[in-house]
């Protein structure tokens, strides 16, 4: 059972990181490999929060799941925000912008709409 | 348009196209793979199988890595000259007992026995606190039994029958019960061992087979065994004690007691649990040694010891002295409740660990400041007999056993322990945190993680009403010891 439960895991991990590579790539925010250890240790950091309010429930211990979930996600949070920033998230790339200052291909099919392109 | 740009396009049943799909994906890839986290963590926090000392009789539960902690000499300082424990008056079941049956009220301290005297002449605090417990707390305590009486009797029932089982240990002197006396065949000399290192090892096995969570074994310290018997067991208590010279080894050997009732103290849980199962292993590791040809004796509290178990505890290498007085161990904390076989059966010892245990009672406190009665020292460690301890006021202690309701005894310092915890992921990574921490700042912030997130009810709320309490205690009872559930009262 718990080797099953990891293997799901590792693959909503998988998928929950594709998913942002796609998100990341559609906003053309550039994602060095340092960008990727922040994702993974913020990623780290809810779980271990999450599993935190779980495990003191489990307990029985209830004021330390909602006292110190309270201040796990608080920190998730926050640091959550600090790396959105930190990442250059919340800076959207004018996407339209940037490509139409890109040469185009000459073989390239276009009707001229830059809006088949996204 | 390239053709993943096309297919990216297309939009399935769902009318998302491939990417919005991916992407969707990958958020419900994290949600899900939080919630997961969060139901693990729900199960691990639930599960029985954390409570170390529940799981096998194979040896599993004794998962801390001691070398990395061990150290040559033991933590406590031999600061002084020693002095071996008078278990007739220092011990404080023996000399209450005394005491009562000696006590009058109009004669005073004239009317007691020599030793009480000169106990009370050297310990005057300790007069007060018993003569108080005798005549004031005792009556309270019946009272209070009878008017309260059902409220706890699951609890009272199961510790019986923990006690129940409760074989005798040895009764006459120790050149007559020690020895192997051939009624189970065995060997007329010992037998030749092959070396002190297998057959620690083998010993180990075998008290693990027997049901000992944790083992250890070190060469006995004489400073240890009392210097006058408590309860004779062949031994008479008005003479000096002579330590047998057989008494070389001793081997450390201990259960845990119920955790859900050992976090409901001082009502629900009981000492019996645990001793009724660390006495059996005791005396079955003492008979497997006997018939390998070598003389053993077991020590097996709450009745029946000629020596302080819990230093003997610490020489084997199984855990630190705390603040509180109790052993507090790597994988049970303090709720361990330890046993002592001596022989002379030659075997490797252990060493002694310090994986951080004195840094952190240092400043935590919370044993000292839950204690009902005061009995736990705030301050620092001082000297007591020749070595530096926290001293504990036992006289106080004991008097609370008489101040609470429900089973004998308090244990509340064994409950709010901030190593006392279940063997779960989150509890095992604060200990290598807080044992792998050489600058003491993880200790800090655990304490107060420990403070506000597991709160204790005020200590004066443990008391019976009669004393200004309300019969309270550190958790609930487990569904099981709740007797208003079960029965018409």
């Amino acid at each position: 059972m718990s080797g099953l439960f990891w293997f799901v895991e590792g693959i909503l991990f998988c998928v929950a990181l594709l998913g942002l590579r796609a998100w990341t790539q559609d906003r053309g925010v550039p994602m060095p490999l340092w960008k990727w250890i922040l994702v993974v240790g913020w990623l780290g950091l809810l779980g271990f929060s999450l599993a935190f309010i779980g495990t003191s429930l489990g307990e029985g211990e209830t004021v330390a799941a909602v006292k110190g979930g309270a201040l796990f996600i608080l920190i998730t949070v926050i640091v959550g925000v600090g790396f959105w920033r930190i990442l250059g998230f919340s800076n959207r790339v004018d996407e339209r912008d940037e490509r139409d200052e890109r040469p185009r291909p000459a073989a390239a099919e276009s009707t001229g709409s830059v809006d088949e392109e996204i | 348009m390239t053709l993943d740009q096309k297919q990216d396009e297309e939009k399935n049943s769902s009318g998302l196209t491939r990417r919005q799909l991916l992407k969707a994906s990958g958020l419900a890839g994290t949600v899900l793979g939080s919630a997961g986290l969060g139901l693990l963590g729900y199960q691990s926090g639930k599960d029985p199988s954390t409570y170390t000392g529940n799981e096998s009789f194979q040896g599993a539960a004794q998962t801390f890595d001691r070398n990395r902690f061990a150290v040559d000499v033991p933590h406590y300082e031999k600061i002084g000259p020693t002095q071996r424990v008078d278990a007739r008056t220092e011990v404080v079941f023996s000399r209450v007992s005394r005491l009562r049956r000696g006590w009058d009220e109009e004669k005073g301290v004239e009317g007691l026995d020599d030793q009480l005297r000169e106990y009370y002449a050297r310990v005057p605090e300790d007069l007060e606190t018993d003569v108080h417990l005798i005549e004031e707390i005792f009556p309270i305590h019946r009272e209070e039994a009878e008017r309260h009486h059902g409220e706890f009797l699951l609890a009272e029932a199961w510790s019986n029958a923990m006690g129940e089982v409760w074989p005798d240990a040895v009764d006459t002197p120790p050149e007559e019960s020690d020895v192997p006396s051939g009624s189970h065949g065995e060997p007329a000399e010992p037998l030749k061992m092959k070396s002190p290192e297998k057959t620690a090892v083998l010993i180990k096995k075998i008290a693990y087979q027997l049901g000992s969570v944790l083992v250890g074994i070190t060469k006995l310290n004489p400073d240890w065994v009392y210097s006058h018997a408590m309860r004779g067991r062949g031994f008479d208590p008005e003479q000096p004690l002579e330590i047998p010279k057989h008494w070389e080894y001793a081997i450390v050997v201990g259960t845990p007691m119920s955790w859900d009732p050992m976090y409901a103290n001082p009502n629900y849980g009981t000492s019996l649990d645990a001793y009724s199962k660390t006495r059996i292993v005791a005396l079955r590791l003492t008979s497997f040694i006997k018939q390998l040809g070598y003389p053993a004796r077991p020590h097996v509290p709450g009745t029946e010891y000629d020596l302080m178990v819990p230093p003997v505890v610490i020489d084997a290498g199984l855990g630190e002295q705390g603040r509180h007085g109790v052993v507090i161990t790597p994988e049970l904390g303090s709720n361990f409740r330890p046993a002592v076989i001596t022989t002379n059966l030659p075997m490797k010892v252990d060493k002694p660990i310090e994986f951080g245990v004195q840094d952190f009672c240092r400043t935590c406190k919370i044993c000292a400041e839950n204690c009902p009665s005061g009995s736990i020292s705030t301050g620092k460690r001082e000297e007591v007999r020749g070595y530096r301890r926290y001293k504990i006021d036992s006289a106080k202690c004991h008097s609370f056993w008489f101040s609470n309701l429900g089973n004998l005894g308090c244990r509340i310092c064994v409950a709010v322990c901030p190593y006392t915890r279940k063997s779960n992921w989150l509890h095992r990574t604060a200990l290598k945190v807080s044992s792998n921490d050489p600058t003491g700042l993880s200790h800090t912030i655990l304490t107060q993680m420990q403070k506000s997130f597991y709160p204790a009810p005020d200590p004066r709320d443990y008391y019976v009403p009669l004393l200004g309490g309300k019969n309270e205690s550190y958790r609930k009872p487990p569904w099981w010891l709740k007797t208003e559930d079960f029965i018409d009262l």
